[in-house]
């Protein structure tokens, strides 16, 4: 806008260029700042770079959800575990048949699918399930149990840039399951506020299933900047 | 079906008092509402087989009226057995109903005063009689034939269900209009063994409800449908004692159809169906008053139980001078031993229908102990027992909860009909939650044992106190039916299930003193498959193991020296150790052996158990059971018992119980009350003694001796002596979690 | 009331619900009268209300009778029914499972008290269908779902394999 002005006189195509250029700088800065393909974001982003102190101290924070029973307990190696206590499945399951992303569906006669519902939590039952989705264990290279916070921030970088579209598998409603692990339909604050407060699980069927302790949209807004700074990850 | 002819009758009443056999009222303290249940003649040989059987000349089955309930254990197919024998019946014929209520009728002979299924004396109480009804229909079949044919009976042959002389042929269907109708016998001649096609036979029978359990006819009370029928289910105290102070229904009767109403027991909610009851109940705020409710928490109960240890307590079993004994052992053992409650949780939970008309009611139920639930729901609901027709149903086990002295769901059952005024049946139902929280339980017991040893590795005195509630004192909320039971099972204060298994052990010890003491807790206990044996072979047998270690003596030899008097007991010991490759089998790497042994009922269970120990879990590899139990009627079905009996009781063992934190029940289904499962189940083989003496019941003796053993196995395995159960041991071996299975990849 | 298109042992129908939340065990046993089906935790714990959705074992206690509508649902009443799952799977398959499962249950005098049964069966047949010649721990594995408080485990155990020896031709 500034070389329009400073050359003084309105040219609308003069205009129209540099301010396509500069439209263009910021679209590619943007898309820089958002991309989650492509090169390796840690060189652009140096050690000193704000971001950077930015996206680790965001990554202090996601820690904490891949370590809560909500996420852990289906990165598992071969075994789901249950509950804010973390016990074994109850039955017995274990990883089973692997589809080509590497989820487990369980072996037959015991699949993951033959309890938990895709119309999403089944209240009377107290058996989770994610609308639309199906259940199963992580694939074996996203096992977190036992993973300090280093390598958990590696696995998941290397993933990101390997391909795997971060923000989109943090916004299924099998990851977004985490955040109401009770209600079907999942439990919405501008809706149901009034008529049903947040639930105490205590009230509920089955082990005990604390949902994630931050709202989904500020875990996504960590991503984000965990993202734009480079996906830095602690010494 | 005939009433007895009055000279008949009068034949019967003769017949009694010259058998000298006690009728109804003569001895048994029986109150008016007793009597008024039926006919005061008890019946007794000859047996008027039309009680028993119906024969259709439609399509020539021989249906048996079982006068027991049929959970599982195989009675009816048992009683079968034994009519269908002597009466030369084909076994395809063979059908079975469940008797309802009806005390003169179906009485249990051991109990007399009940009809009744537990004990285990189902096939010992009913050997002889159902034989005789056999053997009697068969004469009335061969009176019919040889009317019919005008032949002498004596030429009159009867096989696999056809009647036969010469060129003549008829089935028991074609004969049974005349044959039924005639008068029984009034001698029968029974056949000898050596004669015998279906008892005992080698060859498995079929089990009569086999085909209706695996095609899903059968029907459970569960199923039981009536027209307008309301599901009921009670929101009842987290701790017991408590009583409704006031409720809120409001959320609750948004559902539709949905209403709520106050019961002695809780709040009941009404609805539709199932689900609806369910969501109702969920929606329910109930507020308690607690002042009378039980608060302590496992903890504490035991610690109040210590506090009885050293006090006179009751007198159980006494001989010699045990403390002198004692006194002179070279070796001395003390040891404690907890036991907690314990849940039946059978498949099918609680659960029962009743209807109310004009006349009565009628109630459909897996009841076990049909004569208490009879004259408690005539109590409850103000009618004479005539009035009340009890149907019984196929039940999805039991294991003692449906034969509860106090009738408690009987009893909730009818107060919910009664307070809609019977304007609808209604089907009271239990969830898994209220089935694992609502009492009833086996009592939480604890022992105190010293033993002692001479130098030569003999036994010196055995000094022995047990701790725990009684299951008959003041079991009911009805006096009339809490004296029965006192007069009958409670004497000077000991209740015999309280002890069975200590008292009366076939063990020779010489100088021996046991008492009981008695507490009192707002937690309502019951029998619990196998009752007092649940408890005691554990302590029993882990002693007897332990003194024969102090003693450097094999533990099976230890047990045969005490045994010496009763052959039977050694017979089943050798037999386990015999086919069990008892001390040749392989040791280390967790690996161990152990044996136990234990008489209850009426017969006698030996086991060996190999267990495999690794850290913290535990893998029941096989367990060898040999069992003594007269003439096994169908021997397939003992084994299936045992079998049962180690899959029923090996969860008891590594990790069930009932505890509670400030009153309240800590457990609450299948997840943190966890039955045995496939993966846990060891190979089991059992061997049954052969024997002519007369049946002794299987239902239950198995149970206790599967515990003891794991345990032997385990000081076995690892030199690590258990003195509680649960055991503790985890049962997932560690290569799942890590991903050996099969198709992991 | 909600209707929902159910098709359940070849036979379509549009049940009333009471909501489509409804766990489809109660639609079976409450609305539509099929009580072979049981209750025994109402939390996949137990196995007893197994039956089969597109040809899958399926615990109805924790299904939502919404997720099964438009599916293909067999309960054990209509196991051997030769309509049974023709969408999921050739039908000559289930039903040959079935018949061995059956008759090997049968033979065995497996039951007991006969509640967890039809689940078992159900499990079984799934089992079977899948892995023809299951492992003990194929076994283990498939049928741990299904509890069994009389303990027929070790029966249920050899008539699995015994079904599957006839499946295979070899025991008759």
């Amino acid at each position: 806008m500034r070389g329009a002005i400073m050359f003084g006189v309105p040219n609308r195509r003069r205009t129209a260029a540099i301010l396509g250029s500069w439209l263009g700088a910021i679209a590619l800065l943007l898309a820089a700042a958002l991309a989650v393909h492509g090169e390796d974001k840690k060189q652009d982003t140096k050690p000193d770079d704000p971001r950077t102190a930015a996206a680790l101290a965001a990554w202090d924070r996601i820690v904490t959800v891949l370590q809560h029973p909500r996420c852990m307990n289906c990165h598992q190696e071969n075994v789901p575990l249950q509950g804010d206590e973390r016990r074994i499945h109850i039955p017995l399951v274990v990883r089973g048949h692997t589809d080509e992303k590497g989820v487990g569906s369980g072996v037959d006669a015991m699949r993951c699918s033959n309890c938990h519902n895709a119309t999403g939590n089944n209240e009377t039952s107290g058996t989770p399930g994610a609308v639309n989705e199906a259940w199963g264990l992580a694939p074996i290279s996203m096992q977190w149990q036992g993973q300090p916070s280093v390598k958990l921030c590696d696995m998941l970088g290397k993933w990101a840039r390997g391909g795997g579209n971060l923000m989109e598998h943090m916004d299924t409603n099998l990851v977004k399951w985490g955040w109401d692990p009770i209600h079907n339909p999942p439990w919405d604050p501008d809706r149901d506020q009034k008529n049903d407060p947040k639930p105490d699980p205590d009230r509920e069927p089955g082990s005990k299933r604390t949902p994630i302790p931050m709202t989904h949209s500020e875990f996504m807004k960590l991503l984000n900047t965990w993202v734009v700074g480079g996906m830095a990850c602690p010494e | 079906m005939n009433a007895p002819t009055p000279s008949r009758r009068a034949f019967l009443r003769n017949a009694a008092a010259g058998a000298g056999v006690f009728t109804l009222g003569a001895t048994v303290p029986f109150g008016r509402a007793w009597a008024q249940l039926d006919s005061p003649v008890i019946s007794f040989p000859p047996y008027d087989p039309n009680v028993f059987l119906q024969i259709s000349a439609l399509d020539n089955t021989v249906t048996l009226i079982c006068k027991h309930l049929e959970m599982g254990q195989g009675i009816a197919t048992g009683l079968a057995t034994l009519v269908a024998e002597e009466l030369d019946a084909c076994w395809d014929q063979m059908r079975f109903t469940l008797a309802p209520a009806h005390l003169s009728r179906y009485r249990n002979l051991e109990y007399v005063a009940v009809q009744a299924t537990g004990g285990s004396t189902s096939t010992s109480e009913a050997w002889l009689q159902m034989r005789q009804i056999g053997a009697a229909a068969r004469a009335m079949f061969v009176t019919a034939a040889a009317l019919a044919w005008k032949v002498p009976e004596a030429e009159i042959a009867v096989k696999d269900g056809l009647v036969t002389h010469g060129a003549h042929e008829a089935t028991l269907g074609s004969l049974a209009g005349a044959a039924m109708a005639l008068p029984p016998p009034l001698v029968v001649k029974l056949k000898d063994a050596k004669n015998w096609r279906l008892i005992g036979a080698h060859k498995p029978l079929p089990r009569l409800d086999s085909e209706m359990k695996t095609n899903g006819t059968a029907t459970f009370a569960f199923d039981v449908r009536c027209r307008d029928m309301l599901t009921v289910m009670v929101c009842r105290p987290d701790v017991f004692g408590a009583k409704v102070a006031s409720f809120d229904a409001s959320e609750a009767t948004k559902i539709p159809n949905v209403k709520c109403v106050e019961l002695p027991s809780g709040v009941a909610v009404y609805a539709p169906n199932t689900w609806a009851a369910i969501e109702g109940r969920k929606r329910l705020k109930v507020k308690w008053d607690c002042s009378n409710a039980e608060r302590r928490s496992t903890i504490e109960m035991f610690k109040e139980y210590r506090t009885h240890l050293g006090q006179k307590g009751v007198p159980v079993e006494r001989r010699g001078n045990a403390s002198a004994a004692l006194d002179r052992a070279a070796t001395k053992l003390e040891r404690e031993f907890q036991f907690p409650f314990l849940a039946h949780a059978p498949m099918e939970p609680l659960n029962c229908t009743v209807e109310l008309s004009a006349n009565g009611a009628e109630i459909c139920a897996g009841s076990q102990v049909q004569t208490i639930d009879h004259l408690a729901a005539a109590f409850v609901l103000g009618l004479r027992p005539d009035q009340v027709k009890i149907n019984t149903l196929l039940a999805g086990g039991s294991f003692g909860r449906r034969g509860n002295p106090s009738s408690d769901w009987i009893v909730e059952a009818c107060h919910a009909a009664k307070a809609i005024n019977g304007s609808a049946p209604v089907h009271l139902v239990w969830t898994r939650e209220d089935d694992i929280k609502g009492g009833f339980y086996r009592p939480m017991v604890l022992h105190h044992v010293r033993a002692g040893l001479t130098a030569d590795g003999q036994l010196s005195g055995w000094q022995h106190q047990l701790v725990s509630k009684s299951i008959f004192a003041e079991a009911t909320s009805i006096k009339a039916i809490d004296k029965i039971f006192d007069r009958l099972f409670v004497e000077g204060g000991l209740d015999s299930s309280s002890v069975e298994g200590v008292k009366g052990t076939p063990y020779a010890i010489t100088d021996f003193d046991v008492r009981q003491h008695n507490v009192t807790t707002a937690v309502p206990v019951t029998w619990w498959r196998s009752v007092g044996n649940s408890h005691t072979a554990f302590v029993m047998e882990t002693m007897i193991d332990e003194l024969a270690v102090s003693a450097h003596k094999d533990p099976v030899e230890f047990r045969l020296e005490l045994l010496a008097a009763d052959p039977r007991a050694c017979a089943v010991v050798r037999l386990a150790r015999d086919k069990s490759n008892w001390k040749t089998a392989p040791t280390g790497d967790g690996r161990g052996q152990g044996i136990a042994f234990h008489y209850s009922f009426g017969t006698r269970v030996a086991m060996v158990a190999e267990v495999i120990v690794n850290g913290d879990t535990i893998k029941v590899d096989r367990i060898v059971a040999a069992v003594d139990v007269g003439i096994a009627v169908n021997p397939d079905l003992v084994k299936s018992q045992v079998e049962g009996a180690i899959g029923f009781a090996l969860s008891m063992a590594l990790r069930n119980q009932i505890t509670f934190d400030r009153g309240v029940v800590q457990q609450s289904n299948f997840d943190d009350y966890e039955p045995t499962r496939m993966r846990d189940m060891p190979k089991v083989e059992v061997h049954i003694v052969r024997s002519d003496k007369d049946p002794t019941g299987i239902g239950e003796p198995a149970v206790p001796v599967v515990a003891p053993s794991i345990g032997n196995a385990i000081f076995a395995a690892t030199r690590k002596r258990h003195y509680a159960l649960p055991l503790g041991y985890g049962s997932i071996p560690p290569d799942y979690l890590t991903g050996d299975s099969p198709q992991a990849q | 009331m909600v209707t929902v298109p159910l098709n359940v042992n070849g036979r379509s129908a549009n049940v009333p619900v009471d909501s489509e939340k409804m766990p489809l065990l109660w639609v079976l046993r409450d609305i539509m009268g099929l009580t072979g089906t049981k209750y025994g935790c109402g939390r996949a714990l137990c196995g007893a209300c197994t039956v089969h959705i597109d040809g899958e074992a399926a615990r109805s206690c924790s299904i939502m009778v919404g997720d099964a509508a438009g599916k293909t649902i067999v309960t054990i009443e209509g196991v051997t029914c030769p309509q049974a799952e023709a969408k999921s799977c050739p039908q000559t398959e289930s039903d040959r499972c079935a018949k061995a499962v059956l008759a090997a249950w049968r033979r065995l005098n497996v039951v007991q008290c006969g509640y967890c049964q039809s689940g078992q069966i159900m499990s079984a047949i799934t089992l079977l269908k899948k892995i023809p010649k299951p492992t003990c721990k194929d076994i283990d594995l498939g049928m741990e779902g299904n509890i069994c408080r009389c303990g027929t485990y070790q029966r249920i155990r050899k008539a699995i394999c015994l079904a599957s020896d006839m499946l295979d031709g070899k025991a008759l």
